[in-house]
């Protein structure tokens, strides 16, 4: 079911007054039923996956807080984050490991077939198995208390707006709102349906337009040129954005209407000023759990530079793997990774080369935002493209042939919204980045007697030039 | 503060319902213009972007002195047109004319748009377009369609509507041909062939007999396409213009007017392999209008 679809908003629509009829303590069941249901919309066995996470992390939290013994939690943890693992191994990786060896084996001349599945991957699988890691993680460390009602674990896990991609929530923010009283708060609902309706206007009229102009220029790289593959690279770098913010502001905006305030997953990334800045401003959830589950682990920033440095290529080698199946995104992650320890390295080198030419303020950061963004640009090159080698030849193509006009789609009417929306957007940006910093409410900007018109506005902007046809790019994760 | 809410919420849900009428009846009247829909036609052009670049309806309404209009949109397949000629005489059965482009790929359906039908969204409520949306289009399309007139609209519906509002009606293509960008089409071409659905040429034929059953005479037109492309398949080819043939034959009201053997050779007139450019508009346009003449002269002498 999409998320922009019709049958999504009535779904919803029914959801919501059923959870509303229902006395305060059946509620989290209806949350919880409306969950199962949608992760069987997809595929109904998609539902015996998340329930044996579920069951896994239930158990393993209940073991380790029955248990004193720092041995036996340590066995019960392992074994609760292997378990929880299994089915993300088989289901997303299996085939990848098995190809990747069989081109190994092939290199030095030895035969290794082994075979290859029709795996689907079920739906947010990588997202609820690293959400069910960090609850077993957070018992044993004593972060949480172990969750004695499997329902409301179940919830945790399942809860259908951050079901399919996320954010990556923490049992320490999410399991008390579980379990307090499912009130109806009207402020929070009206916020709620606001950003709901923000990200459907982001997905449908900004993000889906830009996709048909990446479709065709990471379709066919090789006869993509200069300006074209400069344009679709930037494009692609606002579309998952615009796309990916717009799932969580339809998410975070869901889970206020039922009274649970999800995790922030983005903040202004494309405003970062290094590679560093915008780990920290994109996809939160994702990089904070890599840094308490993966990088504090196994060294932090107590751990000598070299082995420090090693630790950052191992995070986003990781992070790139967890996000697909494909070399393409193990080589935008160790691209990051490289990123991130050439900012660090050069730090001191170019705040030096700052002081000398009396760069500072506003063109300063400017400056520092171009660039980094084209760097992130140029790492989504990777993850955008079929393979490694079309990454290189559309970058490759970057410069060449500068001189050729700028390729259109088949209907120019399609190309000049795209990239008219993705200058709105960009507009937009900037306006909700300068409100944030002046501690203002970007929507309260607009006067009040020009607000309702404008979201009448908005209206039909989204009905006239919505597309709705496209998934999400992080539901393939 | 629940109550601020809701008064809110139907203000804005007010402004929108008017603001939808409103757009929707502007931009519905530029698409009425721009196929010709708000005038009592005596000729009809019917098809796809052949007939879109190929024919000049304003030029052929001014020397032949009656109304023509354009019913033409890329993509249009013979299920799409079918619902096009009964869509139009519906409203028009002032019709006696109704000019058909045709060609050899028109019952090779594969690589077409399988939702064409969207194009008609904005008349999802006449009565005849009602019934070939309701069985084409999906629940959701057709719900959200029938109450909100401006998603009725796609891009290339809502720029037909602009250059109907700007009394544009006529797009014409400036470039000519470079064979070389082609190569690679021609090569594929040159393996498919081509296929015939028989779905496809079971609406074609209904149409005829639609019209035929109107009194109405049809002319089918066949717009050139570039001979390199018209010779990657030469038995194919001929078959379906030996079908087009036989059934003119069959009907004495069809007629068949093959333009390809006197200009598909000359490139300077295309604009790409299918279509032609301005200069292939005008002189297939001045064709078709001398073709009309002597029929019409014919057809008194009678």
């Amino acid at each position: 079911m999409l998320f922009t679809s019709l049958e999504f908003y009535l779904s919803l629509t029914a959801v919501f007054l059923l959870w509303l009829v229902m006395p305060m303590a059946k509620r989290p069941l209806v949350l919880l039923a409306a969950s199962y249901a949608l992760c069987a919309s997809w595929q109904p066995w998609f539902v015996l996956v998340l329930l044996f996470s579920t069951l896994a992390s239930w158990g393993a939290g209940l073991w380790l807080a029955g248990s004193a013994d720092a041995i036996t939690r340590r066995k019960v943890l392992i074994l609760a984050i292997f378990i929880n693992l299994l089915p993300l191994l088989f289901f997303k990786y299996f085939n990848f490991f098995n190809a990747s060896l069989t081109t190994v084996f092939s290199t030095v001349g030895w035969t290794f077939s082994p075979p290859q599945l029709s795996l689907l991957l079920p739906i947010g699988l990588s997202f609820y198995t690293f959400q069910a890691i960090s609850y077993c993680v957070d018992v044993y460390k004593n972060r949480i208390e172990a969750e004695s009602d499997l329902w409301t674990l179940a919830l945790y896990l399942a809860f259908f707006p951050r079901l399919i991609s996320g954010p990556i929530e923490r049992g320490a923010a999410m399991l008390p709102q579980l379990k307090r009283p499912a009130r109806l708060d009207s402020a929070l609902f009206v916020t709620g349906f606001q950003l709901f309706a923000w990200g459907v206007f982001k997905k449908i009229v900004i993000a889906d337009r830009m996709s048909m102009y990446v479709a065709m220029v990471f379709g066919s790289p090789e006869t993509m040129y200069g300006k074209t593959a400069i344009i679709g690279a930037w494009i692609y770098s606002l579309q998952i954005y615009c796309d990916f913010s717009a799932y969580m502001d339809m998410a975070i905006g869901c889970g206020r209407i039922f009274g649970i305030e999800l995790s922030r997953n983005f903040y202004f990334p494309y405003m970062a000023r290094s590679i560093a800045d915008f780990w920290r401003q994109w996809h939160i959830t994702l990089t904070s759990w890599f840094r308490d589950y993966v990088y504090i682990p196994l060294g932090g920033n107590r751990a000598k530079p070299q082995y420090r440095a090693v630790n950052v290529m191992i995070v986003f080698l990781l992070s790139g793997l967890w996000h697909g199946a494909a070399w393409t995104f193990v080589f935008w992650g160790g691209l990051h990774g490289l990123l991130y320890l050439a900012g660090w390295f050069t730090a001191p080198v170019r705040k030096r080369v700052r002081e000398l030419l009396g760069v500072r303020g506003t063109f300063a950061a400017l400056w520092q935002m171009f660039i980094t963004f084209q760097l992130v640009t140029l790492a989504w090159v990777f993850f955008r493209a079929r393979t490694v080698e079309d990454a290189f030849v559309l970058i490759r193509n970057m410069f060449i042939n500068l001189d050729l006009p700028v390729r259109m789609l088949s209907s120019q009417m399609s190309t000049y919204l795209a990239f008219g929306f993705a200058l709105v957007f960009v507009a937009v940006e900037f306006i909700a980045y300068w409100a944030d910093k002046k501690g203002r409410n970007p929507v309260l900007i607009i006067p009040p007697l020009a607000r309702y018109p404008a979201y009448a506005i908005g209206l039909l902007i989204m009905s006239l030039f919505g597309i709705s046809s496209h998934e999400f790019i992080y539901f393939q994760f | 503060m629940m109550k601020k809410y809701f008064t809110a919420t139907i203000i804005v849900l007010g402004l929108f319902i008017a603001g939808d009428i409103g757009v929707f009846h502007i931009l519905r009247s530029g698409l009425d213009r721009y196929y010709g829909l708000n005038k009592q036609a005596k000729i009809l052009c019917v098809g796809h972007s052949h007939t879109v670049l190929g024919l000049d309806a304003e030029r052929m309404q001014k020397e032949l002195g009656t109304p023509v209009s354009k019913y033409a949109m890329a993509g249009a397949n013979t299920l799409d047109r079918l619902w096009m000629v009964r869509h139009f005489l519906a409203q028009h059965p002032s019709v006696n004319t109704v000019i058909y482009d045709v060609d050899p790929w028109l019952f090779d359906t594969e690589g077409l748009s399988s939702a064409s039908y969207t194009l008609f969204l904005p008349y999802i409520n006449d009565p005849g377009m009602s019934s070939y949306l309701f069985q084409q289009a999906t629940w959701q399309e057709y719900v959200v369609a029938k109450y909100i007139g401006t998603a009725r609209f796609r891009d290339q519906t809502l720029l037909a509507s602009m250059y109907g509002l700007l009394g544009m009606n006529e797009k014409k293509k400036e470039s000519r041909i470079r064979i070389e960008d082609y190569q690679n089409d021609l090569t594929q071409k040159k393996n498919r062939g081509i296929r015939i659905n028989p779905d496809s040429l079971k609406c074609f034929t209904e149409t005829i007999d639609y019209l035929v059953e109107q009194g109405v005479t049809v002319v089918l037109l066949g717009i050139p396409t570039l001979d390199l492309l018209n010779n990657t398949a030469p038995q194919d080819r001929d078959s379906v213009f030996a079908l087009f043939t036989e059934i003119s034959n069959n009907h004495k009201n069809v007629l068949y007017f093959n333009y390809n053997k006197d200009y598909e050779s000359d490139h300077k007139l295309f604009y790409d392999l299918r279509h032609l450019n301005k200069y292939g508009n005008a002189v297939v346009t001045d064709r078709l209008i001398r073709d009309l003449r002597l029929m019409t002269t014919s057809n008194n002498q009678q």
